[in-house]
C-alpha cells in the first residue's frame, strides 16, 4: 500500500496553511559514521504525521535546529521504512554543526518532502549504475535500499563510491550487507590512501576501468560534488550512455524549498521544484553553466 | 463604473480614508519621491512625480519578515502569525501594479505563500495613470503601461479633475461610502499617450537571450558592475530571500525570518564547503537580467520585468538592461 502511495504524486500538492511551519521530530538514534558524518534517525512527534509521511528517494526536506536555522538535507533511509526516517549529515555549515551538538531525544523541526526524487518508474526493468561521491552518498543509499526491497523489478546493479580517505567512508555496515547481494557490484575508492588501505586509490572515475558496464538498458545515477558529476557524465557518455540515461542530483542551498527564495535557480530551472534529480537531457539545455 | 473627482475632493477623500486605514502614498523627500505612510493628505504629491525610488514591494515583502515564531523548552511550540492590517496604497503607478500581479503569480503557484497573499488581500490599490514617461521608463515596450486589472480604483489626471475607473468591489465600496465627493460620468476619456526614450523588442527577447548567452556585451557591461545589488533592491519584482532564525538572549524564544537577499551578491549561491556557483560578476549580472527578461517568459509566459526603469536609474555605473537587450537583438 505504501508503495502505491509512493507512485502517486498527488499528495505532494496538499496545502498546509503556512508552508514554512515545520513539524516537530525527535532524534531517536545517532550513529557516528565517520569523524565528520553522523546519521540521525528521527521520528515525528505526532504519530499521525509519522504514519502519513511519504517520500521518494532523492527528495529532500528542510531540517530546523530552532534558533540556528534550516538546511536542506536528503533522506538516506528507505522510503519503505515506516518506523523512522534517516538523514546522514556532514558538519560543514551552521545548521549541520548545530545538529552535531544534539543528543538522542532532542527535538528538531522537519518540513517537506520537497523536490521530485528519482524517477523510479523509469529505472524499472533496467540495470542501474549508481555513482556516489563523498556526502552525495545518502540519497543514493536510499535508492539502493528501495531497489533491494523490490529486487525483482530491477536489472543488475553497480555502486561506484568515492571517498576522500579511508576514514571518510560512510555506511560501512550497509556496504558490507550489500556485498552479499546477487548481481550487485560494489566498488569503493579513496582519493588518498593510508597505510592500512588495500583497496582502490584514485578519483571515482578511475573505477570505470575496473568493471564492465553495459550502456544498453541501463541508467546512470549520480550524486556528488559538481566536479565529480562533470567527469562522471563524461565517462558514462564514453561508455555509450545517451543523455537521457544519465540522472544527476544537483546541489544548491535551498532556503524555502517551495520555489520562491530564488537560491536554487539554475537557468530557468529550480532545483527545489524541477530537481534535485535532473535528467542530463533536460539539464544540458539550460543556458547557465551547470558545474 | 466611471466617476469624476475634483482634486480638492480627492484630498478630502484621502483624509477620510486615513481615519480607517493605514494609507501609503508617494511623498517628496529632497529631490526624490518614495512611498511612505502618511498622516494627512497634505504630505502627498499628486501631479509632478514620475516614479518612486523604491518600489512598493516592501509593503508586501518587507526587508525582514516573520514567517513564524517559536518557543523552545522541553517541547517546541511554533506560532504562525499571518498579518491582517488593512491598508491602502495610493498613487501606485501601473508598472508597479503589474509588478504586484507578477509577484502574485509567483507566490500563488506551487505552494501558496499565505503571508504574502494575506497582505495582498488586505491592501487596496488606488492606482494613478502616468501622464508623462520618465527618463528611464520602458513600460510601453512590455505592455505594462496600461492596466486592465489589479487595481481597486484607477485615477487618471485630466488636468481639471481626476477620472476614476472602478476595478473591484473594494474600490466600488470606497466610492459608495464617499459618494458626495464623486460625480458619476458616462464619458470615456482617452488615456495620455506616453513617449518613451527607451525601448526593447519584447517579441524577440526570449529567442535572442537564448541565442546569445555568450555575447560579448555581457563581459563589456559586467566589467563596470560593482555588484552593489542596487538594481535588485529597487526592482518591484525581485523577490529572492534568505530564511534565517533570530532569537532572544536565552535562545529559547525566537522567530524565523525571511530577509531580502539578492542574486547580484557573491554569497547568494554559496553552499556548504564554500562552493559558489556564480563566482563572476558577469554570471550574476546575467542571472539578474535573464531572470527578468527571459526565464519566466519561457516557463510562465510573463516577463519578470515591468519596465519601471528603476534598475537603470539606481545603477551608479550606468548599466542599462535595455541597452543590453537591444545589443542582443542587433539594434544599436
Amino acid at each position: 500500500m505504501r508503495f502505491k502511495k509512493l507512485m502517486k504524486l498527488d499528495w505532494l500538492k496538499t496545502k498546509t496553511s503556512n508552508p514554512y511551519l515545520p513539524y516537530a521530530a525527535r532524534i531517536e538514534e545517532i550513529i557516528q559514521d565517520s569523524d565528520t558524518v553522523k546519521t540521525f534517525r528521527w521520528k515525528f512527534v505526532k504519530r499521525k504525521i509519522q504514519s502519513s509521511f511519504v517520500f521518494i528517494p532523492g527528495q529532500f526536506f528542510q531540517v530546523s535546529v530552532f534558533g540556528i536555522g534550516e538546511a536542506p538535507i536528503s533522506f538516506s533511509s528507505s522510503p519503505l521504512d515506516m518506523e523512522y526516517f534517516e538523514m546522514a549529515v556532514r558538519c560543514v555549515g551552521n545548521v549541520t554543526n548545530a545538529l552535531f551538538e544534539l543528543k538522542e531525544g532532542d527535538l528538531i523541526g522537519i518540513r517537506g518532502p520537497y523536490g521530485n526524487g528519482y524517477p523510479i518508474k523509469n529505472f524499472m526493468h533496467k540495470n542501474v549504475v549508481m555513482i556516489a561521491g563523498g556526502i552525495g552518498f545518502p540519497p543514493v543509499k536510499s535508492l539502493i535500499e528501495f531497489i533491494l526491497d523490490r529486487r525483482d523489478d530491477f536489472g543488475d546493479l553497480w555502486l561506484l563510491y568515492g571517498a576522500r580517505d579511508p576514514t571518510d567512508i560512510v555506511f560501512r555496515k550497509s556496504l558490507k550487507k550489500w556485498k552479499k547481494e546477487k548481481d550487485f557490484e560494489i566498488l569503493v575508492t579513496v582519493d588518498k590512501a593510508d597505510t592500512k588501505w588495500k583497496g582502490n586509490v584514485g578519483v571515482v572515475t578511475s573505477l570505470f576501468d575496473k568493471t564492465e558496464i553495459p550502456s544498453e538498458n541501463t541508467v546512470g545515477v549520480m550524486c556528488g560534488p559538481p566536479i565529480m558529476m562533470k567527469f562522471v557524465t563524461g565517462n558514462l557518455k564514453k561508455i555509450g550512455f545517451k543523455d537521457y540515461q544519465i540522472y544527476l542530483s544537483m546541489e544548491r542551498l535551498m532556503q524555502c524549498g517551495i520555489g520562491k527564495c530564488g537560491h536554487c535557480n539554475i537557468g530557468k530551472k529550480y532545483v527545489c521544484l524541477d530537481g534535485p534529480v535532473f535528467c542530463y537531457e533536460e539539464l544540458k539545455r539550460v543556458t547557465e553553466k551547470i558545474w | 463604473m466611471t466617476y469624476l473627482i475634483q482634486k480638492n475632493a480627492l484630498l478630502k477623500l484621502l483624509d477620510r480614508l486615513i481615519k480607517n486605514y493605514e494609507v501609503i502614498a508617494p511623498v517628496k523627500i529632497g529631490e526624490d519621491y518614495n512611498f511612505q505612510r502618511i498622516g494627512s493628505s497634505g504630505e502627498i504629491c499628486l501631479r509632478d512625480y514620475k516614479n518612486t525610488i523604491f518600489s512598493p514591494k516592501e509593503f508586501f515583502l518587507p526587508k525582514s519578515d516573520t514567517l513564524f515564531t517559536f518557543q523552545k523548552n522541553r517541547k517546541v511550540k511554533v506560532f504562525s502569525n499571518i498579518p491582517d492590517e488593512k491598508r491602502i496604497i495610493f498613487g501606485i503607478r501601473p508598472c508597479d501594479v503589474n509588478g504586484l500581479l507578477v509577484l502574485d503569480k509567483i507566490f500563488t503557484s506551487n505552494h501558496e505563500d499565505p503571508i504574502y497573499m494575506e497582505r495582498r488581500k488586505n491592501t487596496i490599490l488606488i492606482a494613478l495613470t502616468c501622464n508623462k514617461a520618465g527618463e528611464y521608463c520602458f513600460c510601453g515596450s512590455l505592455g505594462t503601461d496600461s492596466l486592465r486589472e489589479g487595481f481597486d480604483l484607477l485615477l487618471t489626471d485630466t488636468g481639471k479633475e481626476f477620472f476614476v475607473e472602478v476595478g473591484t468591489e473594494n474600490g466600488e465600496g470606497i466610492v459608495k461610502k464617499n459618494y458626495d465627493l464623486f460625480k458619476w460620468t458616462k464619458r470615456k476619456i482617452e488615456k495620455p499617450r506616453l513617449k518613451f526614450k527607451r525601448k526593447v523588442d519584447a517579441k524577440n527577447l526570449v529567442t535572442v537571450f537564448n541565442k546569445f548567452y555568450n555575447h560579448k556585451v555581457w563581459e563589456q557591461e559586467a566589467k563596470r558592475c560593482i555588484s552593489c545589488a542596487a538594481c535588485t533592491i529597487v526592482c518591484p519584482t525581485c523577490y529572492c530571500y534568505d530564511v534565517q532564525d533570530v532569537t532572544d538572549i536565552t535562545g529559547k524564544n525566537g522567530e524565523r525570518k525571511r530577509n531580502w537577499n539578492f542574486c547580484m551578491l557573491l554569497n547568494f549561491t554559496r553552499v556548504a564547503g564554500n562552493t559558489v556557483f556564480r563566482e563572476s560578476r558577469t554570471e550574476r549580472l546575467k542571472q539578474f537580467i535573464y531572470h527578468k527578461l527571459c526565464y519566466l517568459k519561457e516557463t510562465n509566459g510573463i516577463f519578470l520585468c515591468v519596465g519601471c526603469g528603476r534598475c537603470i536609474q539606481s545603477c551608479i555605473v550606468d548599466i542599462d538592461l535595455t541597452y543590453i537587450a537591444n545589443k542582443l537583438s542587433g539594434k544599436k
